[in-house]
């Protein structure tokens, strides 16, 4: 293989990490940690699950190739009217990540948290500029109450198939189209998880996903640092008010 | 105005290197490009202060969105206003494709705290405007169809330019 193809498929790889390869590992920055216990932000922990031609399967390890993951992200908020962007998820640690525990840092609100995959084509899907492939991804509602510190949402079961090998090593991929996505609760695992990761909080709360399918009602909740900023210009407004008055 | 020398010949190359055209093609509404449609005669059974949540839901079925602590339903459809024909190309490489302009329509309800319609309006987003943004400003602006008797003022059904 010449240099010049070497040289493109480097290049691939360092774009396709850019968008989904780049899942950082690890806990919460200090400032992250801080806001965590103001209530600002909430840890929202997940499990991802997966079986290939019907056997358990790592959903980030052995089927990585070049950097590229076979499942790619989405996150809607408020601010999206709850339309999913593509998202990079953080693994948990050590023993734990290879049971597949990913987590949120979030506001609490409500979130369509959407899936693709399990693919190995995942990363070119993200990469068509016509349509987003995360528009018509399953997704589910997701729920994060405001007096919650770590919110365990489920674990989502995917199936998949191997469709054939490929060129330079390694299986074609593709969702299970006979298969269900499901949501099992393995509370009792996550709060385990919960309490390795993150020994300064207590409580785990659970909050399922639940499914949500186009012609659905979109749940919409203001995020609680909005509320604040607006009740806060609110006030200034009637200040300001009361001192023209006076 | 001056521009930095810099920053202008970062541009002329990547002008040199790049090139692009778009072309949009204005339309007339007749495609449905996403939801059902909702005519003005559909929703002209709303009566702020009289019309209740129920009622509505009943009648238009269920909402697109339930924003519920702003006590807000939506029901969004849209429309093709027009399409975009647009081609870049560099060296050796290019691509062009046809693109959908929609019109995303809006109607917005507005309840009290007894569950009866405090305020609506049929609106049309602009195509970057924020949907966030329209939500959050039309709730804090009060504007919408309103009850006749009410201190807030009354607007009409109002078109949102683009």
């Amino acid at each position: 293989m010449s240099c010049r193809v070497y040289a493109l498929l480097a290049a691939l790889a360092a774009f396709a990490s850019l968008g989904l390869g780049c899942q950082a590992v690890g806990g919460l920055t200090d400032g992250e940690r801080s806001q965590l216990y103001a209530g600002e932000r909430v840890v929202v922990l997940l499990r991802i699950e997966c079986a290939i031609d019907g056997q358990p399967a790592e959903p980030f390890g052995e089927e990585e190739f070049a950097g590229s993951p076979i499942f790619g992200f989405g996150l809607g908020s408020f601010e999206t009217v709850l339309e999913p962007v593509p998202i990079a998820p953080r693994m948990l640690a050590s023993d734990s990540e290879r049971g597949g525990w990913i987590y949120l840092f979030v506001a609490p609100g409500t979130y369509h948290f959407a899936v693709l995959g399990p693919d190995t084509n995942v990363v070119s899907m993200h990469q068509t500029i016509s349509h987003s492939p995360l528009a018509h991804a399953p997704r589910w509602h997701m729920d994060v109450p405001d007096q919650a510190s770590i919110v365990y949402a489920g674990t989502l079961s995917f199936e998949a198939k191997t469709a054939g090998e490929l060129l330079l090593g390694g299986r074609i991929i593709q969702p299970d189209p006979s298969g269900t996505v499901s949501v099992r609760d393995e509370f009792d695992e996550a709060a385990i998880v919960a309490a390795r990761h993150f020994p300064a909080v207590e409580r785990v709360t659970s909050v399922l996903l639940r499914r949500w399918r186009p012609g659905d009602t979109k749940l919409l909740r203001t995020p609680r640092d909005l509320r604040r900023r607006v009740a806060r210009a609110k006030e200034i407004r009637r200040a300001s008010a009361c001192g023209f008055r006076a | 105005m001056h521009a930095n020398p810099r920053c202008l010949g970062l541009l002329l190359a990547t002008a040199g290197v790049l090139s692009g055209c778009v072309l949009p093609v204005p339309l007339r509404e007749d495609t449905v490009l996403a939801g059902t449609p909702l005519l003005d005669q559909q929703f002209a059974f709303i009566e702020p202060a009289v019309t209740t949540d129920s009622d509505v839901i009943a009648r238009l079925g269920r909402p697109t969105i339930s924003w519920d602590d702003a006590r807000v339903i939506t029901y969004d459809w849209e429309m093709r206003r027009g399409v975009l024909l647009w081609a870049v190309g560099g060296p050796y490489v290019g691509h062009a494709g046809i693109t959908d302009i929609p019109a995303h329509h809006v109607l917005i309800i507005e309840f009290d705290d007894g569950g009866r319609v405090r305020r609506f309006d049929h609106a049309t987003l602009g195509v970057l405007e924020p949907y966030s943004r329209f939500l959050l400003e039309w709730k804090a602006a009060g504007r919408g169809v309103a009850p006749p008797d009410s201190a807030r003022s009354t607007v009409p059904t109002s078109e949102r330019a683009p």
